[in-house]
Parts: C-alpha cells; sequence; structure tokens
C-alpha cells in the first residue's frame, strides 16, 4: 500500500511535414494551423499560467523534429498568421448572422478568445512556438524530448543505417533547436524492438517508452509491473505505459472526450453553412473541409451528427472539473492497490499532445485541473518527468521490453497490410541506394552541388520513410495526398542520386526541392554509410 | 506509384518486416539481369520462399509468384530472431538467390481487447469511421 504516487504524463506533438510554398492555401498545412490554435498554444498557456502561479506543470513534451521544423518554417509562419487572421473575420461575421442565437454566443466569443490567443502569443515571439518552448524548458517547468527524424516506425526500416540516420538527425535536430543534448526519446508509434537499444545509446539517448503490454510475461524481472521505468544492459532506461489509466483518458467511447457535455469534433462550419458563405475560407481546392468553428456538443453520440445541441462551454469546464477530480481519484486508489515498499509506484500516461485540444477540445483544460487540483488539495500525487524519475531512482531493475507498438492491435499492422505493404518495397529500394550512395562518396572529393544533391537525397529519403503516410491509406483518410508525398520523396532520392553518380545535377530542380522540403538543414548525407565505414 | 518502377536495382533483394506474432512480411527485388533471365524462361516463374528461425529450423515454406514482390509469410508465434531466403528454380532444380535481414518475431502477449486500447491514431480511426 502507497501513500505517494508519482504521474508520468507525456505528450506527444508530432505532425507530418507539410510544406507547399507554391499554394497561398494547401488543405493539408490545415492540419499544422489548427493544431497550433487549439493544442499547441493552449497548452503554452497552460504551462505559463502555472507557472506564473508557482505550480510547475512537470510535463513531458515531445517534439517531433518535422514538427519543429514548421514551426521555424518562414513562409508557414506568414501561412498561419493569414489562418488566424480568417478565423477571426469568418467569427465577425458568425457574430452579425447568429446575434440572435443566445445559445451560440458564448461558444462565438470562447473561439475568439482562442484565436487572439494565438496571435498575441505568436506576434510576441516572431510567429515561433519553438521561443517559449524553450523557455519553459530552461526554467525547468516541463521536459521537451524528440522522436525519429521523421516519424518513422523504426522495427520497419529493414535497414539498419537508415535506424541510425532516423536517430542520429534527430538528436542533432533537436540540439539545434533546443541548444541542448536530448536525453528523451519518444519512439514513433511506441514501435520497439531490443536492437534499437544500440542505436538510442549511440546518439546520446538515456531513457526511452514502451507500450505496457512490453513487459507480458516476464513478470520475474518486471517485479514493479508498469509501476517503475527499467533499465536495459547497454543502459538505456524504459517508462512502460500504464495501458489502464490512459485509457480513460484517450477513449472516445468510454473515457472522458466522450461525455455529452464536450464539444463535438465532427460537426464543424466548415460542413453545416451555406457554400458560398464559407468559400473565401476554403481555400484555392473551394471544397467544403473543417473550419475548426464548432457549435455543437457531443449529446449523444449513438445518434446522427444532426441530432447535437448547442455547445455551452460553462457546462463543458463544470464537466471538466468533475472528470479531472475523477481522473485523480482513480489514480490515487490506483497508487494505493501497489505494493512498492520503499518506491513510490509511477503511472506513465502517454497520448498524442493533438488529442488534448484539437479532437478533445476540453482536454488542456482537464489537464490544468488536474495539476492544480493535485496542489491545492494537496492530494498525494505528483508530476515527474523521466530525468526526475531517475535521479530519484536511479539503478530500476535491469529488463529489455519485447517487440511492440501502441498501435491497433499492439504490433505493426497498421503500418503493414494489404493496403499499404507496396509502399516498402519502394522504401526498401530507395533506402538501400541512398546506403550505396553514402558509402560509395562518403570518401570521395565531392563538387558542392554533388555534396548538395546528396544532402538533399537524405532528407527525401528520411522523408519518404515518415510513418503518416502509410497510415493515412491505411485509415483512407487523405490516403491520395499520402501516396503522392509518398512517390514524390522516392522519386525525388532516386533521381538526386542518380545524378550524382552522373554528376549532371540540375541545380534549378535541385534548389526547388531544397526550398521545398526545407528540414534538417545540417543534414550530411553520410549518416547512412554503413557502421564499418563512417 | 504502385505501378511505377522506380528501381534499378544492381543486385536481388530481400527484406523481412515484422507485422504480428506469427506474421512477417517479405519484400524482395530482382536485379535487371535476373528479371531479363526469368522472363526468357531461364527460371520458372514462381520463387520459393522460406523463413528460418535462429536455430536454422524451417518456420515457412511457400511458392509465390515471382513479381509480387511480396508476401506475409505466417508461422508458429514465437518470438525470436527469424530470416528469410528466396530460392528460384532452374534447370538443376532450387538455387539461393538472396538472403533477409535478421528480424525480430514479437511474443504474443495479453489479448487483443488489451492491447488495442493504445494510440489516438486508432481513436481517430474509430471516431472518425
Amino acid at each position: 500500500m502507497n501513500s505517494r504516487a508519482s504521474l508520468l504524463f507525456v505528450l506527444h506533438a508530432h505532425l507530418p511535414f507539410v510544406n507547399h510554398p507554391a499554394s497561398s492555401s494547401f488543405l493539408e498545412e490545415n492540419w499544422f494551423f489548427e493544431a497550433v490554435a487549439e493544442t499547441y498554444v493552449p497548452l503554452i498557456r497552460m504551462f505559463e499560467r502555472l507557472a506564473a502561479d508557482h505550480i510547475r506543470p512537470g510535463i513531458t513534451l515531445s517534439v517531433s523534429p518535422t514538427l519543429g521544423a514548421m514551426f521555424e518554417n518562414e513562409e508557414l509562419k506568414e501561412k498561419l498568421f493569414s489562418y488566424l487572421e480568417s478565423r477571426l473575420e469568418i467569427l465577425g461575421k458568425e457574430k452579425i448572422r447568429l446575434k440572435k442565437e443566445k445559445k451560440v454566443l458564448k461558444a462565438l466569443a470562447m473561439y475568439e478568445r482562442l484565436y487572439l490567443d494565438s496571435l498575441d502569443l505568436l506576434h510576441a515571439n516572431g510567429g515561433s512556438l519553438i521561443i517559449p518552448l524553450r523557455a519553459l524548458q530552461r526554467a525547468g517547468q516541463i521536459e521537451i524530448i524528440t522522436t525519429s527524424a521523421t516519424h518513422a516506425v523504426l522495427p520497419l526500416l529493414i535497414r539498419k543505417e537508415a535506424v541510425r540516420a532516423q536517430v542520429a538527425v534527430a538528436a542533432t535536430d533537436y540540439e539545434s533547436r533546443f541548444g541542448i543534448k536530448p536525453k528523451g526519446f519518444w519512439l514513433p508509434e511506441c514501435a520497439y524492438e531490443p536492437s534499437l537499444n544500440a542505436y538510442l545509446r549511440m546518439a546520446g539517448f538515456k531513457y526511452s517508452f514502451a507500450e505496457s503490454h512490453s513487459i507480458d510475461g516476464m513478470s520475474d524481472k518486471a517485479v514493479f509491473g508498469v509501476f517503475s521505468s527499467y533499465r536495459s544492459p547497454n543502459g538505456m532506461n524504459f517508462f512502460i505505459r500504464d495501458s489502464f489509466s490512459s485509457a480513460e483518458v484517450w477513449s472516445a467511447r468510454n473515457g472522458y472526450p466522450g461525455n455529452p457535455a464536450y464539444r463535438e469534433f465532427y460537426r464543424d462550419l466548415g460542413f453545416d453553412a451555406d457554400l458560398d458563405y464559407i468559400r473565401p475560407y476554403l481555400g484555392e481546392g473551394g471544397t467544403r473541409h473543417p473550419l475548426g468553428i464548432k457549435y455543437y456538443r457531443i449529446t449523444d453520440s449513438s445518434k446522427d451528427l444532426s441530432g447535437r445541441d448547442y455547445y455551452d462551454p460553462d457546462k463543458a469546464m463544470a464537466q471538466v472539473e468533475k472528470d479531472a477530480a475523477d481522473y485523480v481519484r482513480r489514480r490515487i486508489e490506483q497508487a494505493a492497490a501497489v505494493s512498492m515498499p520503499g518506491r513510490e509506484p509511477l503511472i506513465v500516461n502517454c497520448y498524442d499532445a493533438e488529442l488534448f485540444g484539437h479532437w478533445w477540445f476540453e482536454g488542456p483544460a482537464f489537464l490544468e485541473n488536474v495539476i492544480r487540483r493535485i496542489r491545492k488539495e494537496r492530494l498525494p500525487l505528483r508530476f515527474v518527468t523521466p530525468s526526475e524519475y531517475q535521479a530519484a531512482y536511479p539503478q530500476p531493475p535491469e529488463l529489455v521490453p519485447g517487440v511492440s507498438s501502441w498501435g491497433e492491435k499492439g504490433y505493426f499492422e497498421p503500418w503493414v497490410n494489404p493496403s499499404n505493404d507496396w509502399i516498402y518495397r519502394n522504401l526498401f529500394s530507395v533506402t538501400d541506394k541512398m546506403i550505396d550512395a553514402a558509402n560509395f562518396f562518403k570518401t570521395r572529393h565531392l563538387m558542392p552541388l554533388q555534396r548538395r544533391a546528396l544532402n538533399q537525397a537524405a532528407r527525401e529519403v528520411l522523408l519518404a520513410q515518415s510513418s503518416d503516410w502509410a497510415f493515412l491509406i491505411y485509415i483512407g483518410s487523405h490516403a491520395a495526398y499520402a501516396k503522392r508525398r509518398f512517390a514524390e520523396h522516392v522519386n525525388s532520392a532516386a533521381e538526386l542520386l542518380e545524378k550524382s553518380i552522373q554528376n549532371n545535377i540540375n541545380e534549378q530542380e535541385l534548389l526547388k526541392l531544397e526550398l521545398k522540403n526545407n528540414i534538417f538543414p545540417n543534414m550530411d548525407f553520410r549518416l547512412f554509410s554503413s557502421p564499418a565505414r563512417y | 506509384m504502385e505501378d511505377k518502377d522506380i528501381r534499378i536495382p544492381h543486385e536481388n533483394k530481400l527484406g523481412l518486416m515484422p507485422v504480428r506474432p506469427g506474421v512477417f512480411f517479405a519484400l524482395w527485388d530482382f536485379s535487371n539481369v535476373r528479371v531479363s533471365r526469368i522472363r526468357e524462361g531461364e527460371f520458372s516463374e514462381n520463387i520459393k520462399l522460406r523463413l528460418y528461425n535462429e536455430k536454422q529450423k524451417i518456420c515457412f515454406e511457400g511458392n509465390f509468384p515471382w513479381n509480387s514482390y511480396g508476401a506475409y509469410l505466417e508461422h508458429e508465434p514465437r518470438a525470436g530472431k527469424y530470416y528469410a531466403v528466396l530460392y528460384v528454380e532452374g534447370e538443376d532444380g532450387w538455387i539461393t538467390l538472396s538472403e533477409s535481414n535478421m528480424s525480430l518475431s514479437p511474443a504474443l502477449s495479453g489479448t487483443v481487447n488489451e492491447r488495442s486500447h493504445a494510440s489516438l491514431e486508432f481513436h481517430k480511426k474509430k471516431v472518425g469511421t
């Protein structure tokens, strides 16, 4: 029986690299704008509010290198400002159109505050969210970790050179962005296999995370179950996700986000309003898509979307209070039931950050309420970061987790199935070519243009390895875009490699690619060379 | 992309990826020379794939059209290291063409229900469809 427990809360923020400088508005770029306004800014604001009240959030935030690059991309920054200003413009029109609909006025005011808040924070930081995040980390309020360079599912990469490149590029990218060496590594999709330990340690990482079923059947070694960290023989520490408590938060059906009082995600002005009225906000394509302005609450999820009542922000916040109280009560009960003499049980909750705010609109308020409640009521719970936990318990039991992921059914089926398995033959082929080229050119004298082409080829290969393309194809969401992006990266890389070998590089074409896929400015193609030759 | 041939491999290749306990996905490619020789009838149109565990025991064997370039290999769901070997049949019988990387099969743990509660990706799929 334990009187106190530690909570380790990891929010994994990731979006695929989407940058279309040739288009004034590109549908998939909205993923980024929506997530900034609905998730990243609300989370940063929440961390700042807590810090101002001398309450340390102690949250661990994983920022993927692709998302970090988008935060600092000048063209995306400009488009982001336009997006936010256009939301305020629609809201201005909506206030006139709906002036007699008293039930939506509170929601309208709420959205206005949401977008103004984003604009304020971005203006104060030159358009980049990296600046406030860096400040929060430096002040010890949060711990920021990274993930593989382009969110590749590492156990599926086949070639170890590719694994090493994904991990090494992520480490370099983090250091250049946050000014310190990274300690923690979020495995994309929590996808783990033991040979990764060597690459993670080689790149300087100290800890990572694995799924709860990764320690199933290891009761002799996993002596504390999911309530402790473990260490592999090569010194890599693993925190084990507690699926029991995680499910209470993420599950749309049984978890908190499905409450009838909460905002309905799928009922959006972009689908409800007259097409001519919203056309100026639909971008170049002019097709209906979500605008982020949603007036309804879940009401009854078993019924059709048309049967929804208006959203009441005050009632939703009252529900947040109840859910946060329920969450902490359950964690106290959970910890009390664990027998760990001399140690505090550790409860590890990991989520995609975009659940908080974007999908579950009230998520940031829930999290803030949990953190404040623990302090205010002096509850026997405390938020810890992985580094703090490691400092408190520097000698965890030795264990190597088993092969696993947090995807559907627990392994790799969402990323390898008959709908998307065709991508791997192309990926395998172009990755092999990249490795061959890196081995061949590594020690040779290169013309500057050749070096640029090889570095860009390496960027294209990394971008092709992103887990997002296989996943989007699998779920049938933006599948055509995912296929096109995958094909573009594979073809660009193959062409660049071929032309590098022939020393026949078209500088204009190369420059176009460098400007579009301008990620990892310090890319060194030699990271793809085979270890014995590197 | 599916039908587009961006590959000009210099050698025959075979890769092996874990899918779930008891299932691997194998993918292969041939050099241009090999493709020509298959097309000219020098080798049979089917290739043979074998899956071996680290004790060199055959855990799966099956024939596939040479140009399907990918196949799911099912075996007894036992955790451990596995590798695959690709054979083609010529006049003198089956000859070894390529050997895959070593890949680790997951152990079967918990029930599907216990495991299928993980990511937001799953959440998105369930809510969105």
